[in-house]
Parts: structure tokens; C-alpha cells; sequence
């Protein structure tokens, strides 16, 4: 049985840390920013005291300066991610839903299970480190080392195994819940609802796992020496990573339209575009398009109305409808608004598997009309022609809302 | 005198869906397929829709439409052709149901309108009281017609 969590409760559930963050002096008086960077300069004051003290080689205080800023960089992140985990809306209905709730609570359980891994970690470090294994220790801070020294390099070293046990644990529950949010919604017969706006905030949640791999990376000069710890964190980063991509993956291919209306805007080869310039003047024309199961695609002439108006204003409408020639009444339409995106020349270099994907769509979409155009090429008007990002200007569109309806309301005239 | 081509007059007569697009005052366009309902004598059309939907709202704050029919060409990029209408829209003061019961008058131009409307959409017409209806009209400013890559404009 899945508990209903409520409000107080979800109050409760929080990780150690950020109660750590929440309930000492002074810190408890800061936001969050200011919180880590407060302990980020005590630690600094303590760091510059202690090496004073000990004569710790300048190698040595670089290291441990690159590895509290990254401690620093994790703290920040994780008190953003914790918030924005437990506060993420996702509209989504009956067993999905209690299953996001169920993963939502063994995140922040309160028996604290990041915390046991945290532990687990920290046992797997200090016995390699103090076991004689491997060279680290001695490596940093020569061959005798102070006690009051080691309790601190074992704090730290608490510090940075408690952070990766919530990278793993927030990103392997994160591939886990999209693996079964998957398979609940393509079981799902009839679709009463779309679930576009969950699984877009879902998919951004796991964007945030993929920067703690990025905060990790200026820790590997500190302990390079060390084949155990360079090959641990490179795992650990690899299963955050490939967690984090697999999710992102797996939730772009949830179907989140009716099936009806999934057909409809895969198999239409016709759109309508709306536009509206500064002066609040709409501009509606048929498009040719592609659909990547997630963002709308279409190509415009550089000199077109439409791309001034993106321009001007990135929010458009994009219409796709099915007519039935026997029954008027009988037709079928989806309405996506959002935001658009125009894709210039910079973007080969910046997003060539965008560009990329897009070409193909449209390749295997229209062969028959870019045949065509390819023929008649020197007949055409230079804005028409398929000279790719020159001429024709590819616009993504990301939906922010969709409305669809079935079947036309018949007409009732009072005469 | 204005000269209008033939074919558009043409399409928008003959069209029977068309694709209304308004705008909100935080400028989201908006898209609707309504039934079109064209009027060459004065170059106006004529919809009906309910009182609450979104195009009916963003008139009432941006009066600014536009509207296009075309007909489409699976194969031939060339052979698609459309009409592009610029206007403004003005949700009428016509209370329908007073209508009925002949309270209120029709002003002449509706009268047609709903002419066409029976003519045009025969089968999907019917009498009855057509609660939370308005009737928006809408004066075109600007007609664009285009075949493949050759486009045509007229101001109005």
C-alpha cells in the first residue's frame, strides 16, 4: 500500500543536510546561497589556519581549496534540488500518480536512507585511505600526519561521500520512476488528460542531475595519483550520467496525447501557423511540419511575415487539424501554444544533433515535395529555395499548452 | 473600385473551413478552424461561437484577426494555393434569443450572412435557439492570395 503523504508530512521530509543547513547558527539565519557561502569562507578561515599551522605544501592547499568549492557547488545544488523535488507538480492521475508520490517518499524518507549510502561511502573511503592502500594520504600532507589533521580530512571526506550518496540515490530513482511512468501510461488505454507539462517539469528535474557530474569534474587532478579513487568517481559520474540521459530518454517518449490525436499530428502533413507582430497583428498561414514526439518543427523563408514575427514575438500557435469530406461536423484538431525558437547559422556549432534530427524528420516526412523542390530549384524565388539556415530558417516550438477537440458544434440560426 | 481576383473571391466562397487566428493582449496567438461565411458584396465574414470561447475573448481586447483558407496538395508544393485575409473583428450586439421571438432586429447584413450559412452548410444548419451564441463580423482590410511561390495582394 502507497501512503497519501500530506502536507505536514511533506514538511518533515527533508535530507540531512539541508536540516544541518536549516538548524545551526548561524547559518539557519541565511537563504540558501549565502548559507553555503558562509560555510564555504568558515571553512576557508579553518583550511588557511590549519595549513599555516601544519606547513601543508602549496599543492596541497590548492587541492583542498578546489575540493571545498566543489563540496560548496554540491551544497547549493542540493539545497535547489530538494526544494524543487518535493515541490514539482506533476498533473498526472491515478496509479502514476501514486507511484510519483511513493518515489517522492523514499527520496526524503524519513529513515534517511541517502544518508545510510552517505555512510556506506564514507566506510568504502576511510578504510582504503587508512587501510595503507594507495598512496593519497601521504601524497597530500607527507608521511606523518598530524591527527587533528586527519579528523579533518575525515570530515571532509564525510562531506564529499554524503554528497554523491544523494547524486546517486536522487538519479537512480530518477531512471527507476521513469522506467515504470513509462510502462503505467502506455498501459493506459484511454487518455483522459495529458500529462505534457509532468513530464517536461520531470525532465527538467533530471537536467539538475547531470550537473552535479559537471561540479565533479575539478576533482580529479586532486586525487589522479590514486587509481581506486579516479576509477570510483569516474563510475559514480558514469551512473549519475547514464541515469540522468536514460531518464530524459525514456520520459521523451512517454505518449502524452490521446492515441486519436498522437495519430493526428504524426501522420498530418499539413499545419497552421499563427504568428502576432509587436503591434499585436496575428498572421495565420499552412505550414508543412515534423513532430520529434516531443517540440513541433517547421521551415520558413528567411524573408517570410511569420519569422519577422517570431522575431518580434517568440509565441505562436500551431493548429493540425483532420477533415472528414463526408461529415463536416466529424473533424478532429489539436492546438499547441508555446514558445518558439529560430535556429541560425551558430547553432551548426552549437546544437548539430538538433539540426540534424530535424533534417531527417523532414526528409523522410516530404521525399516527394524536397525532390520537387530540388527540381524546379533555379525557377524558384531565392527565399524559396532549400539553401538549409541561409534561406530556410528552421522554428522549434515547445508547447506550453494543448487543447483538442472532437467533433465540430452544429450550427443553430434563429431563423 | 476595387479589382479582387476571381479565384479568391473564388476559394473563399467555396472554402469551407477556415483557420481564424486572434490574439490576447499578452500577444499568444490563438488558432480556431470555424466554418467561413463570406459576404463578395462587402467584403465581410461572418461567424458564429460561443459567448465564452477564446477567440470571442481575444477580439473583445484585440480586434485585430486573421484568417486563412487554402486548399492543399499532398504531392505538388506548387499547386498549393490559399487566401490570407487581415481584419478586424467586432463581436455583435445581437442578442439572438430576443431574435427569435422577433424582439430584436436583424440588421440586413446578418440577414445575409445567415442566408449563406443555410445555403452553404445545408446539413449542418438547424433552427433552435442558439443560446451563449454571438455573432462576430469581420472587415477585411487585406486579402493575400497565393499558388506555389507567386503571391497576390489587395488592400480593401
Amino acid at each position: 500500500m502507497v501512503r497519501i503523504i500530506n502536507k505536514s508530512m511533506k514538511s518533515e521530509m527533508k535530507w540531512a543536510y539541508e536540516i544541518i543547513a536549516e538548524n545551526v547558527p548561524p547559518f539557519k539565519y541565511l537563504p540558501p546561497v549565502l548559507n553555503v557561502l558562509a560555510q564555504l569562507i568558515l571553512m576557508y578561515g579553518l583550511a588557511i589556519t590549519l595549513f599555516y599551522f601544519f606547513q601543508i605544501p602549496a599543492r596541497t592547499v590548492l587541492f583542498a581549496y578546489v575540493g571545498l568549492i566543489v563540496v560548496a557547488a554540491w551544497s547549493l545544488l542540493l539545497l535547489q534540488l530538494a526544494p524543487t523535488l518535493r515541490a514539482v507538480e506533476v498533473p498526472l492521475e491515478g496509479k502514476e500518480k501514486e507511484f510519483l508520490e511513493h518515489n517522492r517518499m523514499l527520496l526524503f524518507h524519513p529513515r534517511r536512507y541517502e544518508l545510510y549510502l552517505g555512510i556506506v561511502f564514507f566506510i568504502m573511503i576511510t578504510g582504503y585511505l587508512l587501510s595503507g592502500h594507495g598512496n593519497l594520504l601521504v601524497y597530500w600532507f607527507g608521511p606523518n600526519l598530524h591527527p587533528v589533521l586527519l579528523f579533518f580530512v575525515l570530515v571532509f571526506t564525510f562531506d564529499v561521500a554524503y554528497r554523491c550518496a544523494v547524486a546517486v540515490w536522487v538519479s537512480g530513482l530518477a531512471l527507476w520512476r521513469s522506467i515504470w511512468i513509462k510502462r503505467y501510461i502506455e498501459a493506459r488505454e484511454r487518455m483522459e488528460y495529458i500529462p505534457f507539462t509532468g513530464l517536461r517539469n520531470l525532465r527538467h528535474i533530471d537536467l539538475y542531475n547531470i550537473s552535479f557530474v559537471l561540479v565533479s569534474l575539478p576533482i580529479f587532478p586532486t586525487i589522479w595519483s590514486d587509481r581506486f579513487f579516479t576509477v570510483g568517481l569516474m563510475l559514480l559520474d558514469l551512473f549519475v550520467l547514464v541515469s540522468a540521459i536514460l531518464s530524459i530518454l525514456l520520459l521523451r517518449r512517454v505518449p502524452w496525447l490521446p492515441p486519436d490525436i498522437y495519430d493526428l499530428v504524426y501522420n498530418s502533413k499539413f499545419s497552421y501557423v499563427g504568428t502576432s507582430d509587436r503591434h499585436l497583428n496575428p498572421h495565420v498561414v499552412p505550414m508543412s511540419f515534423a513532430f520529434n514526439g516531443v517540440n513541433l518543427f517547421f521551415m520558413t523563408s528567411v524573408v517570410s511575415k511569420k519569422l519577422k514575427n517570431i522575431r518580434d514575438n517568440s509565441k505562436v500557435a500551431f493548429l493540425i487539424d483532420e477533415r472528414d469530406p463526408s461529415n463536416i461536423l466529424n473533424n478532429k484538431a489539436v492546438l499547441f501554444t508555446g514558445r518558439s525558437r529560430i535556429y541560425g547559422l551558430l547553432d551548426l556549432l552549437l546544437h548539430p544533433l538538433k539540426l540534424y534530427e530535424a533534417r531527417r524528420l523532414f526528409m523522410s516526412k516530404y521525399p516527394g515535395y524536397i525532390r520537387r523542390y530540388k527540381a524546379e530549384k533555379k525557377k524558384l524565388p531565392r527565399a524559396w529555395q532549400l539553401t538549409p539556415l541561409v534561406s530556410r530558417i528552421l522554428v522549434e516550438i515547445e508547447p506550453e499548452k494543448i487543447v483538442y477537440w472532437r467533433k465540430a458544434e452544429p450550427i443553430v440560426l434563429p431563423i | 473600385m476595387i479589382m479582387i481576383p476571381e479565384r479568391m473571391h473564388c476559394m473563399l466562397t467555396q472554402s469551407l473551413i477556415g483557420y481564424l487566428c486572434t490574439a490576447d493582449t499578452r500577444n499568444q496567438p490563438h488558432i480556431t478552424p470555424i466554418f467561413v461565411i463570406y459576404d463578395p458584396d462587402t467584403y465581410r465574414m461572418y461567424l458564429q461561437t460561443s459567448r465564452s470561447s477564446k477567440k470571442v475573448k481575444d477580439i473583445t481586447v484585440n480586434p485585430k484577426v486573421s484568417l486563412t483558407v487554402d486548399n492543399r496538395d499532398p504531392i505538388n508544393p506548387f499547386k498549393n494555393e490559399g487566401v490570407l485575409i487581415r481584419g478586424d473583428a467586432e463581436v455583435l450586439e445581437l442578442d439572438l434569443e430576443k431574435a427569435i421571438s422577433g424582439e430584436d432586429d436583424i440588421p440586413p447584413d446578418v440577414k445575409i450572412a445567415f442566408d449563406i450559412f443555410k445555403s452553404k452548410f445545408s446539413e449542418v444548419v438547424s433552427k433552435g435557439k442558439p443560446s451563449e451564441k454571438v455573432v462576430v463580423r469581420i472587415n477585411i482590410r487585406q486579402m493575400v492570395y497565393w499558388r506555389g511561390p507567386k503571391f497576390h495582394t489587395v488592400n480593401i
